[in-house]
């Protein structure tokens, strides 16, 4: 009897996890290049106590892995001429200490010596692992679909755009980076950038409000099971111990 | 629960949202103003299994692992510094900026500041001020006599007596350029400060080296889009309903919990 509780117990633990997961991309709703996520779950390979010489083959859940879904989000014209957006798959190179952190949010700026930066003033990267500089006094920035950066008509940098063959493996940091794991960056050869928009995020409100709905009515009959099993038990004690009586 | 502050988060940046955008509303018709934009990022992630880990003795690893997010920042308010809209408004004291750069006015308090609206008057003894009565650097008195002021395209304000045929040039306006213009900070009544992220003014004549020029007898309008601005507010709106939701469905979920017994 112990296993029903320990495994709906389990299971409030899975669907609170998710429910986290959803709070999180309701949150990030409108963050700038925010992936989707979804946690899988499964059963694990253990096997609880008492359950070995059972006919039926009980198992406890657990969240496993993450799904994130890599589509593009909406992309939306800002007029500002340092959004990028990167169209299709790649990710922006930017500097995170001694190493080197990815992103899809192009929100990009020069800092007071001209140095491009995102919003948290880490440098963006060119392809051979350097700052990018512009001039003040340079005229108009242009960034080509390539990712080449030309200020007045002359060639400055080009971005350094890499993508991962398992983009979804990647951890996730905070402040809309995504640092590496097991994976390695390679140096995109066609990147589509796209100058003066931003990628939204991709989070579907409708999909993750059901998911939400669905989420509480299983906790709730998890709830139920438990509340159940209560009642099965202390009426056992019951009846049993006026047997016994 | 984490999912409750999680979206708590969620209803506090799309509150900082709405608050933008009214602010942006609120400044349709603000002369040279420049529209704001909040932006957001995603806050820091619990890892409760790391990716790459390996996962059995047959050297399987976890792919991607799960990572539980605690919701959403707000990592800056972003001034977009497009150029509004230039109307003329017939008045010989009105000056728009076309381009780039920004006037440099004197605050009481001996600082310059600088400033895209270029709706100046002269104060009793003559000299260019602003709105508020804060000196045009660098400081131009138009003499009482002037039967006519005419600032041309690079800045240069000359006049002509009743009595002379030529105009004489009695000073200069400069502007001033940033290298990250939306480093700036904005103290109100148009008005912004250097900063260390705008980086040093740049001064010099308006037309040359990048500078925008001058454009008398036109006002610079706010570069708010309305239409835009709404649809981003209805945007905000329904983000922090379903946020709100969130929580609520959070809520039933702990309180099934705590009805257990």
């Amino acid at each position: 009897m112990d296993n029903t509780l320990m495994i709906a117990l389990t299971n409030q633990r899975l669907l609170r996890d998710r429910m986290d997961i959803v709070a999180n991309n309701m949150a990030n709703v409108s963050t700038t290049g925010f992936k989707v996520e979804a946690p899988l779950s499964r059963e694990l390979a253990e096997k609880p106590a008492l359950a070995t010489d059972q006919p039926h083959d009980i198992r406890f859940v657990e969240a496993f892995a993450l799904q994130r879904d890599m589509r593009q989000g909406p992309m939306a014209r800002t007029g500002n001429a340092l959004d990028l957006a990167i169209e299709g798959e790649g990710f922006f190179s930017v500097r995170q200490g001694q190493g080197t952190a990815y992103t899809r949010d192009g929100r990009f700026t020069p800092n007071d010596a001209g140095v491009l930066v995102d919003r948290e003033g880490r440098a963006v990267l060119d392809d051979a692992g350097g700052e990018i500089t512009l001039n003040p006094q340079g005229g108009p920035v242009e960034i080509s679909p390539g990712g080449l950066i030309r200020q007045g008509g002359a060639e400055v940098a080009r971005l350094a755009i890499v993508s991962f063959p398992t983009p979804g493996a990647l951890e996730k940091l905070g402040d809309n980076l995504w640092g590496v794991s097991d994976e390695q960056p390679q140096p995109m050869d066609t990147p589509t950038v796209r100058q003066g928009m931003l990628e939204g995020s991709n989070v579907n409100a409708v999909l993750e409000l059901t998911r939400m709905m669905e989420i509480s009515r299983a906790y709730e009959n998890a709830t139920r099971v438990v509340r159940n099993t209560d009642e099965l038990r202390s009426r056992a004690i019951d009846r049993l111990g006026r047997v016994g009586g | 629960m984490r999912s409750l502050t999680t979206a708590a988060t969620g209803m506090l940046a799309q509150q900082i949202n709405v608050d933008t955008i009214a602010n942006n509303i609120a400044n349709l018709n603000t002369t040279g103003f420049k529209r704001q934009r909040a932006e957001f990022q995603d806050l820091l992630y619990y890892t409760q299994e790391r990716m790459g880990v390996s996962s059995s003795d047959a050297n399987t690893t976890v792919p991607t692992g799960v990572q539980i997010g605690h919701g959403v920042k707000t990592g800056s308010i972003y001034r977009i510094t497009q150029q509004g809209n230039i109307l003329p408004t017939g008045n010989t004291l009105d000056l728009a900026i076309s381009g780039d750069g920004y006037f440099v006015v004197q605050t009481p308090d001996g600082r310059e500041a600088y400033t895209r609206a270029g709706n100046f008057s002269r104060n009793a003894e003559g000299t260019l001020v602003t709105e508020d009565g804060f000196t045009v650097a660098p400081g131009i008195v138009i003499p009482e006599e002037a039967a006519s002021i005419s600032i041309n395209r690079s800045g240069e304000v000359s006049i002509t007596l009743a009595d002379a045929a030529e105009p004489q040039i009695i000073g200069n306006i400069e502007v001033a350029r940033f290298v990250n213009p939306a480093g700036l900070d904005a103290i109100g009544d148009n008005l912004f400060l250097e900063t260390a992220a705008s980086g040093a003014a740049t001064l010099g004549p308006p037309g040359q080296a990048g500078m925008g020029t001058l454009m008398q007898g036109f006002l610079e309008t706010s570069n708010v889009d309305a239409v835009s601005e709404i649809s981003a507010l209805i945007t905000a709106q329904r983000a922090y309903e379903m946020n709100a939701k969130v929580i609520t469905a959070s809520d039933e979920m702990l309180s099934a919990t705590s009805q257990l017994r």
